[in-house]
């Protein structure tokens, strides 16, 4: 034993423990002589979890807490006694034990505490005793911190669902936001496609109504002469030439009607139903709509054109709208790079830009290819990114090929792709399941 | 006398040669249509003796356009009449015939009356 505690203060000590408390006195006598005491500064760990077991602590002066990491189990001061659990199940320390203040302690070794227990068997009602009270002391915080933790973990639970549902109506504005801009950008490609087309407009309506005037003009003419005429040849050759007349003014009108009904269907809003639609005629219209756009807006653009339409091309159910757009999007699109390779300058260049239809298993095909600048392989993947131009700033939008892409695949169930060498050609190729 | 009209839509053939059915009649007129540019050229290539005294071509046509018509008739057959004829009656196009040598420029929709005058005053 230490030094510095009397031998008898030991003995009273030990004998205010719960657990020596029936103890007979030569036994308290024969622990005390065999007990070592140490002091602990306060903070100093007495015991640390994981150690061996080996010994258990009566505190004699001093204050300790049994803890696990930061969580404290219990705080104990003297008269009381810890480590006895580790002793009797020789298992590895569970908690780790420090010093609140100075603290001393008596250490009772594993031997000299089995002597006792084997000379004083009714002590095992004391420890079970204590044990129990250990246990439950520690249950009961393990439940309060369990509770607490439940609680705190709803709290969070409430909080973060606050907070979502906050995040969520947010972005739900947002999004209504995005939708907004959305319809905004689509109107504004539109109405910057028309802008584009209005000038081949003018001139693609002028023209039949220029036939149209002068055919009718010349019927007019025709019938005062026929009034005149009493030879029945040449009464004859008046009235087929009438006839013929009446039908150009007939084709014409058609012509321009059609011209104007596109044009309509092409800045309306859409309307939520698919129609019948020829793709033959309608590739037609707009490839011309689209040249003579390009012309009135660039007097020296000129490119061929060549259309190779498959003569039982079936009618498809279709936005006709939205697929007027695609098509002058890709004939704009296809003017556009050959005119670029056209102003390179190299002799004998031919701009050309054409337009095949098909049935391939099941689907109509349009492909539209021109023999412009072509598209570099790295910018393959990007074309169809929504806001991707190469033109120069204010001349695209960078939403054509996009808006395009989402027309094909999404409402029409069908696939737009492209294939391109640079410096020959560009061939996008729309796919509508029939 | 001989006129070469060159338009890419097909109808102008018939409204011209009704326009003119009475001079085509009395033989004081012989009208040839071509449709493209290129057409025209070799239309023109083809004739001999080169007895035609005007050409009259739209500008805008699919492939060559009008002005390398122009460009091409002036050269090879200098003494060739060549009139534009355009939807688009703006300065641009009209200095450029001119400066490419055309004797005329006229905006559709086509006056005939004009018309017949500036052929027969060749």
């Amino acid at each position: 034993m230490s030094n510095s505690i009397s031998f008898d203060f030991l003995i009273k000590v030990l004998r205010k423990v719960f657990l020596f408390q029936n103890l007979p006195d030569h036994l308290v006598k024969q622990l005390s002589e065999s007990i070592t005491t140490q002091e602990f500064e306060a903070g100093k760990a007495i015991i640390e979890k994981g150690d061996e077991g080996n010994a258990m602590f009566v505190i004699i002066s001093g204050k300790v807490k049994i803890h696990d990491g930061n969580e404290v189990v219990a705080e104990i001061n003297e008269g009381n006694f810890f480590g006895e659990m580790a002793l009797l199940d020789g298992e590895p320390r569970s908690m780790s034990v420090t010093a609140i203040e100075h603290t001393v302690v008596a250490i009772i070794n594993r031997n000299d505490f089995f002597n006792v227990l084997n000379d004083f068997p009714a002590i095992s009602k004391n420890i079970i005793t204590q044990l129990t009270r250990h246990l439950r002391a520690q249950n009961d915080v393990l439940i309060a911190q369990w509770r607490s933790r439940e609680k705190e973990l709803n709290d969070l639970v409430e909080k973060r669902t606050e907070e979502l549902a906050n995040k969520n109506s947010e972005l739900m504005l947002v999004l209504d936001n995005l939708k907004l801009s959305q319809q905004q950008l689509v109107q504004q490609e539109k109405l910057a496609s028309l802008g584009q087309l209005t000038a081949g407009i003018a001139h693609e309506i002028k023209n039949p109504l220029n036939f149209v005037n002068n055919f009718s003009q010349l019927s007019l003419e025709l019938l005062e002469e026929f009034k005149e005429l009493t030879d029945e040849t040449e009464r004859a050759e008046i009235l087929t030439d009438l006839k013929n007349n009446l039908e150009k003014i007939n084709n014409h009108g058609k012509r321009a009607d059609s011209i104007v009904k596109n044009m309509l269907n092409h800045s309306r809003t859409r309307n939520d139903d698919k129609q019948l639609a020829d793709l033959n005629k309608m590739s037609d219209e707009f490839l011309h709509l689209a040249y003579h756009g390009m012309f009135a807006n660039n007097p020296d653009f000129s490119c061929y054109m060549k259309t190779n339409f498959a003569e039982k091309l079936p009618k498809v159910n279709v936005f006709s709208q939205d697929i007027s757009r695609v098509l002058l999007n890709l004939f704009n699109n296809a003017m556009y790079a050959v005119n670029k390779r056209k102003k390179l300058g190299v002799m004998g260049y031919e701009p050309s830009v054409s337009v095949t239809t098909s049935t391939v298993n099941n689907c109509v095909l349009i492909e539209v290819e021109d023999n412009g600048t072509g598209i570099p392989e790295t910018m393959k993947d990007k074309i169809f990114e929504p806001f991707f131009t190469t033109k120069p700033s204010g001349e695209g939008t960078g939403l054509g090929l996009s808006l395009s892409y989402d027309i094909i695949t999404q409402s029409h169930k069908g696939k737009l792709s492209v294939e391109s060498v640079v410096g020959q050609y560009t061939k996008f190729i729309i796919q509508i399941p029939v | 006398m001989k006129v070469l009209i060159v338009d890419d839509e097909l109808d102008v053939e018939q409204l011209y040669r009704q326009r003119f059915r009475k001079e085509i009649k009395a033989g004081e007129l012989e009208m040839m249509f071509a449709f493209s540019a290129t057409d025209a050229m070799s239309v023109l290539a083809e004739l001999a003796p080169m007895d035609i005294v005007l050409v009259l071509s739209d500008i805008n046509m699919p492939g060559l356009t009008g002005f390398d018509l122009l460009k091409f008739t002036k050269e090879k057959y200098p003494h060739l009449n060549v009139v534009m004829v355009s939807a688009y009656g703006d300065a641009d196009n009209m200095n450029r015939a001119s400066s490419l040598g055309a004797s005329g420029f006229l905006v559709k929709p086509i006056d005939f009356t004009l018309l017949k005058e500036k052929i027969f005053s060749i």
